[in-house]
């Protein structure tokens, strides 16, 4: 028992830092009007006469909540945007280290139904084709999947691409050397955004810089991750990001004087020496919305959410590493993003093949940036 | 080009501690002619265990003591099940890898995704670590490391060339002759596999404290296996396991190099290449088309059993 | 009565019933041990349990989810029992199941379209022989170098998850698919359903496996030879047992069943190649070997308790239980029923203080020992 209280108030803990990371991200940035927790506008006004002690829901995640990376990420993000709506946490129903087939998604699938959960959150890509099955069983049960767009679900997912970017531009302001890094874990879509938003933000700071990616062919090693690490620094390589589960990439650098862009969490407590700023995985303005459709019962499996912003958050910048220029640089940035000043699949567009990827003046769908299979120019290694 | 050398050296000899306590520690237990398959269920119990100790205490060597004892406790009910109750060796093996992921990720639960406040750091040795080269590769480890230089050739010379050595080696080629010669067979197996296990639980240490300070289930990622495959494969000497375990590491490491030095090949094969050297090395170096005599312990899984002497 | 005045005796092989009750007792024992660790972290052991076993076994839904989980165990399970009549362990299911998966699924992807029967027993056969093949290469090792098949099966479980990883991930990945995973397999190839009841033919394939390999070790003249082989390699030797040829065989056997579970679940549960797709079946299925003794038919029933011990942890992270849950169990169990198999083959005798040998036998005959 008394594990569990202490884990609760590191829980707690962790959220006021995550949710205080995004607020103070957003208010040195002084325009952006989204960054104050969007919770709160649209808390107030259409769930005020709502009764959410009866609304359930469960979440199916691959690894445990608090695996200090994507599940945590995830889960801790439900239960921000429970908490703005006003929905008590014992609401939420986990079940964890869910494999990403078939009997045991249904399995998790069954034991979130027979618990009357009105909505369940998928937090793996891995279980779209499965829930995707089993949704017509319970039509009443609306269910939201983190990935690709997908039958009968519920689909969402955030550009990655638009923090990493700000992370490739932040690395490449600071780097003195052409070469950034990447220890990328295994070639799936999402990575490859990632690795692409980030080179793309690279270039955007200095078109000359090449970013050298190396694969761990895992999601989560920490001693192949610990080797990418190190196989970077060796080519000399000062300045990386990542999209690995593990410490180890940080933990490496900071041994090693090489800085990173944390993944997933806010890992700066984990590498202080290291750690420039993290890039965050912020699901709760989606969470939000996809709550509130599904209590109000205009949720539509045709619904997609694919949303950038707040949502493809940066931590707060490690004071200490990060000069002030470089900080205000970034958040310039950000705010160009936000504003469509820069576009981050924006044309001409080419891949490291050779092949143009988008014309100038064009900017590339969103489809084909979701399930995109490719490397942009500057970034030397193979997705394949 | 001497940077990435020495890196890439150093980083093998990093990967090769964090096996080489597992390997060592099975080498004794193997020579005493108990089989433990299980190593990667130990190994996850002595990640935990130190991990939360350190997390608990703030001290490393309080947690190193724990990830001991534990792996102690775990060789005795080991050696319960295999020595007193004369069990097959390979299903004990098999219950304890199942057991040992299962109970670590079962009480570990709390501590996952948190940093641990004490590690083991890497410490520049004063002199030693400034002979070029050698120095940086050597002696600019962490502790664990350093104990590793003291246990293999103190083990080597504690197999070889010790009395108590000798009987380690009788133990397993053939028990009765000892008991025979009044020796208590029990008692010294019971001994092996607990040292055994308490040395598998330190390798858990190297990777819960050493080589980060973080907790998660299951991060031994199939190193347990690759110490286990170690004894075989060195001929059950612990200077071998040493070589085998730098060749692993040196070898997934240059892999991860090559991405970059010669790309286009998918970078599955590379990550594949520590897995076909070992079947290629375990296959040249225990295959019967070398020599006839193996260095096998004799009665390695045989239960000892006074009656069907 | 002191320590001194127990003793241990060697019984004659014990009864069936004598075995299953004991095994019955330590799997109990092995519960009530897992029961401390559950009632260490908060929880009540004997509600945690109750809710396992009314979710996975007291309604039609959870007896179905068990055999469907417990269907790639099944035939893991019969892989590895089979290699270990024979002494040989292969740890190697999880490989030789993923490459058995691969070659078939090629086939149903890539395959030419042959009429029906044909193109589903074509891709059985592959996945057998993928199975088989991947087994072969520690079974001519083995047989003919003596190399320990062991490491040898554990390694290239390795290999074949990572070509599995680069064929779903690369060149099979579905268009438009963000995961990896392929296209779906022509509906053709699904194996049908049994009834209504939402299980698949893959069962029938499972159990008439296991019937099969019963009887080959039972009345063939192989499986004969291949049991004499595991008490002793040097009688078969002079009994003129060409003990090289058996190893290849029952590898092979082992293997292509192993591969076979990737024909159940291609064809019968997800009907998509898929990296990972074994996620431990294979380790499992040593479990279950052991825990079955070896028996076919038992290595059937024991990976459905397995499979609804597995789903059953869903039901009990509801109530805040970790989910590691599962494999803590089943390795205290193993533990416990490892124990207990000593008392199959000792009983614990109260002997009197001063009894000659004769009347020792007597009280013995009369009390018929504290046996288990």
């Amino acid at each position: 028992m008394k594990n569990k209280r202490f884990a609760s108030i590191l829980l707690a803990l962790a959220i006021t830092a995550a949710s205080l990371a995004g607020c103070s991200g957003g208010s040195s940035a002084n325009s952006a009007p989204a960054s104050t927790p969007a919770a709160e506008q649209s808390a107030a006004p259409s769930e005020q006469g709502t009764d959410w002690s009866n609304f359930k829901i469960g979440q199916i995640t691959s690894l445990v909540v608090n695996d200090g990376g994507w599940c945590q990420a995830t889960n801790q993000s439900i239960l921000r945007a429970m908490q703005s709506l006003g929905i008590p946490e014992e609401n939420l129903i986990t079940i964890e280290n869910v494999s990403e087939e078939q009997v045991a998604v249904e399995n998790a699938y069954n034991a979130l139904v027979s618990e009357g959960v009105n909505l369940i959150i998928g937090a793996s890509s891995g279980y779209a084709a499965f829930l995707s099955d089993l949704a017509p069983q319970n039509p009443d049960v609306i269910i939201a999947q983190q990935g690709a767009r997908t039958e009968n679900l519920i689909g969402y997912q955030i550009r990655n691409y638009e923090g990493m970017f700000l992370a490739g531009y932040a690395c490449a302001l600071m780097s003195e050397s052409k070469t950034l890094g990447f220890a990328a874990s295994m070639s799936e879509a999402s990575v490859r955004a990632a690795i692409n938003g980030f080179a793309l933000g690279a270039k955007y700071a200095d078109p000359e810089e090449k970013v050298q990616v190396v694969w761990a062919n895992s999601w989560y090693d920490v001693d192949i991750e610990t080797q990418s690490a190190q196989t970077l620094i060796n080519q000399g390589i000062k300045y990386m990001g990542m999209e690995a589960s593990s410490p180890a990439v940080p933990q490496t650098c900071e041994a090693n004087g090489a800085y990173c862009i944390g993944y997933n969490v806010d890992m700066e407590e984990l590498a202080p020496k290291a750690v420039l700023f993290s890039y965050v995985w912020n699901f709760a303005p989606i969470f939000e919305k996809i709550i509130a459709s599904a209590a109000d019962g205009t949720a539509n499996p045709d619904d997609y959410y694919y949303e950038g912003g707040d949502s493809s958050a940066i931590s707060d910048f490690n004071s200490e590493l990060v000069p002030e220029d470089v900080q205000k640089k970034v958040l310039q940035v950000k705010e160009d993003i936000a504003s469509g000043k820069i576009k981050v699949y924006g044309g001409e567009l080419k891949d490291n093949k050779g092949n143009v990827l988008v014309a100038a003046g064009e900017t590339m769908s969103d489809e084909q940036i979701v399930a995109q299979e490719f490397l942009v120019d500057n970034v030397i290694g193979d997705w394949q | 080009m001497t940077a990435l050398i020495t890196s890439v050296c150093a980083a093998a000899i990093v990967y090769a501690v964090s096996v080489l306590y597992a390997a060592v520690g099975e080498i004794f237990s193997q020579r005493a002619g108990i089989m433990n398959l299980g190593v990667e269920g130990v190994m996850l119990m002595g990640a935990v265990s130190g991990f939360l100790t350190a997390y608990y205490t703030n001290s490393k060597m309080l947690a190193l003591l724990a990830a001991i004892v534990t792996g102690a406790l775990l060789g005795l009910i080991y050696a319960f099940l295999t020595v007193t109750l004369q069990a097959d060796q390979t299903v004990c093996g098999m219950a304890f890898l199942t057991f040992g992921s299962g109970l670590s990720g079962f009480i570990g639960k709390n501590v996952t995704g948190i940093a641990s406040p004490v590690k083991f750091d890497k410490i520049a040795l004063p002199l030693l670590s400034q002979i070029p080269f050698i120095g940086d590769v050597l002696f600019h480890q962490n502790l664990l490391v350093y104990l590793m230089y003291l246990i293999i050739p103190l083990s080597m010379f504690y197999i070889y060339r010790t009395r108590p050595g000798m009987i380690l080696r009788s133990l397993g080629e053939n028990p009765a002759a000892l008991d025979t010669a009044g020796i208590n067979v029990f008692a010294l197996r019971y001994a092996y596999v607990i040292f055994g296990c308490s040395m598998i639980a330190v390798s858990g240490v190297c990777i819960s404290l050493a080589y980060t300070n973080f907790w998660n289930e299951g991060m031994t990622g199939g190193k347990g296996w690759i110490a286990f495959s170690l004894v075989a494969f060195s001929e059950w000497n612990p200077t071998k396991a040493a070589l085998g375990a730098l060749l692993f590491g040196g070898i997934s490491i240059v892999g991860m190099n090559m991405q970059i030095y010669l790309p286009g090949v998918p970078s599955q094969v590379y990550s594949a290449l520590p897995y076909l050297a070992t079947v290629a090395a375990f296959i040249l170096s225990t295959g019967s088309f070398r020599k006839k005599h193996t260095e096998e312990p004799a009665a390695l899984c045989c239960s000892y059993d006074r009656e069907s002497r | 009565m002191g320590l001194a005045n127990i003793r241990l005796e060697r019984k004659q092989v014990a009864s069936l019933g004598r075995r299953i009750l004991n095994s019955v007792l330590f799997v109990l024992l092995g519960f009530a041990f897992s029961g401390i660790f559950i009632a260490a972290l908060g929880f009540n052991p004997f509600t945690v349990y109750a809710k396992m076993i009314s979710y996975s076994f007291l309604n039609l839904r959870g007896i179905r989810g068990s055999i469907m989980a417990g269907l790639p165990l099944m035939l893991c399970g019969l892989s590895v029992s089979a290699a270990f009549k024979m002494n040989l362990n292969n740890i190697g299911a999880e490989g030789q199941y993923a490459v058995g998966a691969l070659m078939g699924g090629a086939f149903a992807l890539y395959g030419p379209a042959l009429p029906l029967p044909l193109r589903m027993a074509v891709m059985f056969l592959l996945c057998a022989l993928g199975g088989a093949l991947w087994a072969m290469i520690a079974a001519v090792l083995k047989a003919y170098w003596n190399v320990n098949e062991t490491i040898i099966t554990l390694m290239l479980n390795y290999i074949a998850l990572l070509l599995m990883d680069y064929l779903c991930y690369g060149p099979w990945m579905a268009k438009r698919q963000t995961t990896p995973i392929s296209e779906k397999i022509p509906q053709e190839l699904y194996l049908p359903y049994l009834g209504n009841s939402g299980i698949n033919a893959g069962i029938v394939i499972a159990v008439v496996l296991a019937v099969l390999l019963y009887l080959f070790f039972q009345y063939t003249t192989v499986g004969f030879q291949v049991q004499v082989n595991k008490y002793s390699l040097r009688s078969a030797q002079y009994a003129g047992i060409n003990v090289r040829r058996n190893i290849l065989i029952i590898l092979g056997l082992s293997g292509a069943i192993a591969g076979l579970a990737g024909f159940v679940q291609i064809t019968g549960v997800v009907h998509r190649v898929q990296a990972q797709l074994p996620g431990g079946s294979g380790y499992t299925g040593i479990v279950i070997a052991y825990l079955s003794q070896f028996h076919p038919l038992a290595v059937i029933l024991v990976s459905i308790l397995l499979g609804g011990l597995n789903n059953s942890c869903s039901a009990v992270q509801i109530m805040g239980v970790p989910s590691q849950i599962a494999a803590m169990i089943q390795g205290c169990i193993m533990i416990f029923v490892i124990a207990g198999e000593f008392f199959n083959r000792y009983r614990l005798v109260l002997k009197k203080p001063d009894t000659t040998a004769a009347g020792q036998a007597e009280a013995v005959e009369s009390k018929g020992g504290v046996g288990l």
